[in-house]
């Protein structure tokens, strides 16, 4: 009988364990086929020893990494797939063009910047055609060493479709901030805007974003909800809600909107909202143009300095206005009701083309044709066609 | 002396002692580094020898989820998520079976080439719950041919996602961009039309395009766009923030929105754009039938060429306009306005309490109509009745029409 020397046995054993640990570490590098159908989390710890279900280092991280290119040049991503990147990238022009529909660009909190000697190209473009398409998580910003920008931060054909782009930083442009179609299901998230040439932010839906200084519009949307806007540029929607927009040094509107909902919109020398419907919102101008001018106003607030606090073509309604100066009007609509004006005693308070019912002026006048229930504090005496149950001056 | 069989054992209980030392350190010390240690970073564990220390964490501890890298069923709970984009030439693409699941799709698509379609991307079977899904595409080849009522065609899959079931509670989604299938895109919800089955399903920041069925179905949907869907755009108790367009499609009901509760979206649809139980600050243009319809509706915008264009209980600052139908029907309008372009019947507003409103018909029967009482209000209609029905009380005529009520008073004319 052969005797084995044991200390060598031993050896043996503690060796072939290490290898078989070793091999079965990383786990076999194909996945599971398709054939085994039914997986769980129990499969690969189980029994507390590592077993070929254990992950690779592609399981861990399976996107695929995007790097700084050599000589800055453009990367084109013309694969389906979900991509990352592992560092911060500078270009000289152009950033990464993606040319594929289903791609996911996370920049994982690192940023793309433009390093030249002239601005150029854009961060990230999205070629003609291109869906389903998220971008999100990083910066977008000019070059540190030369400070050079570039022209967009993300720019598009006007045929992409179901576009997200959310949680983004974009400063200093020299044309457009984040660009994308306003018709192909575009959403912007969560994104941040500083100082851009032209628009801050166009997209179909653009949601709790905040825009400073944009020289054009800042958003420029369809639905606008939670958004923040300060400079030269204000917001333009079709439907704006719980939006906060100041614009300062143009004559821009504040913020322009079809529908508007519980929204502030201030302007140095524009309208403070243009809209066709605005309810429980504020509008005020600071200089020479309207507090609210929309079809009609319900609930609101509008302030203007020698101008209209609110206009309306047809009923304003609930609503309160201001307005100083030589040549101001409070609240100049259709048929007026239930408001409640200040005015200087030289301007008119209330001026209705029809009715004015149940409201009440504190200096100026109140003129319509038919004027019903109301009350003045100080200015001109009522007048109208028709007059019924007014308390006149005191 | 120490025979070779006791040799084995010592050998073995040796191994199994450092193995299980190994074992131990490989999970590293269950405290954190103190904080004089002062250091918390990549360093510490890999600037030495070479030699796994304390601290380092396994992969698993890394991503402790598990990985899918192909089509299958999910019959565990846990956290799951791809690693890579998944296609299929038949059937299902992800089945989820277990209770307490969530999927990262992590940016990837799953995507089907059947033909004809068939299947569904990611299905949440009826023992599947507490479910959520974020993060990717699913695609098909399946797109809209053109027409009204809209025709689809491809190959792809039939459903996006999909629980069938009433089992099914506490559904979530988000993220999640979906392009082509010959069913519905997203629904969460058994049932039709309005009707839900309470899985207390929430879809938000989703996009779905190119479904010939309905595009979402939840209880909650928010921030989210529909285009080119065949049948409903949104379907959900409670919507904010959506834009759909809807084609139509032969033989189904397409609403743009359909909603208990919805603030601040835009439908458009070749039948009804919105029909919501209460709505605020949306917008609505259908084509056969209405604009905007709903019991209250505060600051809402509605177009219609056969229907009126807002039809509600209650309006509040709302606009319709109607091409051949009335521009704003409602029992009470307080503040609105209605205009109504032609037809033998139609009229601007018809209601039958209005305060402080305005209707207009260009070349229809009425400017404003009501079966009550009017009151501060104005209405037009050049060459014919601008102001017909009950009780007229403070109210006026622009242009050359003429008042055709039962009482009048306080200046109407």
């Amino acid at each position: 009988m052969m005797k084995m020397n044991p200390n060598f046995l031993s050896a043996s054993i503690g060796l072939f364990a290490l290898m078989s640990s070793a091999t079965f570490a990383q786990g076999p590098l194909t996945p599971p086929a398709s054939g085994d159908s039914v997986i769980g989390p129990d499969a690969a710890l189980s029994t507390g020893t590592p077993v070929p279900f254990m992950k690779t280092l592609h399981e861990v991280e399976p996107r695929m990494p995007i790097s700084q290119p050599a000589s800055a040049a453009a990367i084109t991503i013309n694969t389906s797939g979900s991509y990352y990147l592992t560092e911060n990238l500078f270009f000289l022009e152009n950033g990464i063009s993606i040319a594929a529909d289903d791609v996911t660009l996370d920049l994982n909190g690192f940023a793309v910047t433009h390093e030249n000697l002239v601005d150029g190209g854009s961060a990230i473009i999205l070629q003609s055609g291109v869906s389903n398409i998220t971008i999100r998580n990083g910066s977008i910003a000019e070059g540190g060493l030369l400070g050079t920008v570039f022209n967009n931060g993300i720019s598009s054909s006007s045929n992409v479709t179901n576009v997200r782009v959310t949680d983004l930083h974009v400063r200093n442009c020299a044309n457009q901030g984040i660009e994308l179609p306003k018709t192909g299901g575009t959403i912007v998230k969560r994104c941040q805007v500083r100082s851009t040439t032209g628009t801050g932010i166009e997209a179909e839906i653009v949601s709790q974003c905040t825009v400073n200084e944009a020289d054009s519009s800042a958003i420029d949307t369809r639905i606008a909800n939670g958004c923040e806007v300060l400079g030269p540029g204000g917001i333009l929607a079709e439907v704006a809600s719980h939006c906060r927009s100041t614009v300062d040094g143009t004559n821009a509107a504040g913020l322009a909107a079809d529908l508007v909902d519980d929204c502030e919109g201030d302007s140095q020398s524009g309208k403070g909202i243009a809209g066709l419907l605005v309810y429980n919102s504020r509008g005020e101008c600071a200089s020479g143009d309207i507090g609210i001018d929309a079809e009609i106003v319900y609930r609101s607030f509008g302030q203007a300095v020698n101008s209209t606090g609110i206009r309306a073509d047809h009923g304003v309604a609930h609503s309160m206005a201001s307005s100083s100066g030589l040549t101001g009007t409070g609240i100049r609509g259709q048929n007026v009701t239930n408001c409640r004006t200040f005015s200087n005693n030289l301007a008119a308070g209330i001026l209705a083309d029809q009715t004015i019912s149940f409201s009440h002026g504190n200096g100026g006048s109140i003129t319509g044709v038919t004027v019903i229930g109301c009350s003045q504090q100080l200015g001109a005496p009522i007048t109208g066609t028709n007059r019924f149950f007014n308390k006149p001056l005191p | 002396m120490i025979d070779s069989s006791s040799r084995i054992r010592q050998s073995v209980a040796s191994f199994l002692f450092l193995a299980a030392a190994g074992a131990v350190l490989a999970q590293g010390p269950l405290l954190p580094p103190t904080s004089a240690n002062g250091t918390i970073g990549t360093v510490p564990p890999i600037s030495g020898s070479g030699i796994p220390q304390g601290s380092m964490k396994t992969l698993h501890q890394i991503e402790p989820r598990t990985p899918v890298s192909a089509a299958m069923t999910i019959s565990d709970p846990g956290s799951y998520y791809l690693v890579q984009n998944i296609a299929v030439a038949s059937g299902n693409g992800i089945v989820i079976t277990a209770p307490n699941v969530t999927l990262d799709m992590r940016g990837f698509t799953v995507s089907s080439t059947a033909s004809p379609a068939a299947g569904t991307a990611v299905l949440i079977e009826s023992t599947a719950e507490q479910v959520t899904i974020f993060n990717g595409n699913i695609r098909g080849n399946v797109s809209f041919s053109g027409g009204s009522p809209g025709s689809y065609s491809g190959s792809g899959f039939l459903h996006g996602i999909r629980a069938p079931s009433l089992n099914s509670e506490n559904l979530r989604l988000e993220d999640v961009s979906i392009d082509g299938c010959l069913g519905d895109g997203i629904n969460l919800e058994p049932g039709s039309g309005s009707g839900f089955g309470g899985n207390n399903s929430i879809v938000t920041t989703c996009l779905v395009r190119n479904v010939a069925g309905d595009g979402i179905r939840a209880e909650i949907v928010e921030e989210c766009v529909v285009r080119r869907c065949g049948g409903n755009g949104v379907t959900a108790l409670k919507a904010s923030h959506c834009a759909v367009v809807t084609t139509g499609s032969s033989g189904v009901t397409s609403e743009g929105i359909n909603a208990s509760v919805l603030q601040s979206s835009i439908a458009e649809s070749p039948q009804r754009g919105i029909a919501a139980e209460q709505a605020v600050n949306c917008r609505g243009a259908g084509v056969s039938q209405e604009g905007i319809v709903g019991k209250k509706l505060t600051n809402c915008d509605g177009s219609s060429s056969q229907g009126a264009g807002v039809s509600a209980d209650i309006a509040v600052n709302c606009r319709g306009f109607s091409f051949f139908g009335t521009g704003l029907s409602a029992q009470t309008a307080t503040n609105c306005m209605g205009e109504n372009q032609s037809g033998i019947n139609g009229r601007g507003l018809s209601a039958s309490c209005a305060v402080n409103c305005y209707g207009e018909s260009l070349s229809g029967a009425f400017g404003l109509t009501v079966a009550g009482t009017v009151s501060f209000s104005t209405g037009k209609r050049n060459g014919g009745v601008a102001i017909e029905g009950g009780n007229a009380i403070g109210c006026t005529v622009e242009g050359t029409g003429s008042v055709s009520v039962l009482t009048k008073s306080l200046g109407t004319p």
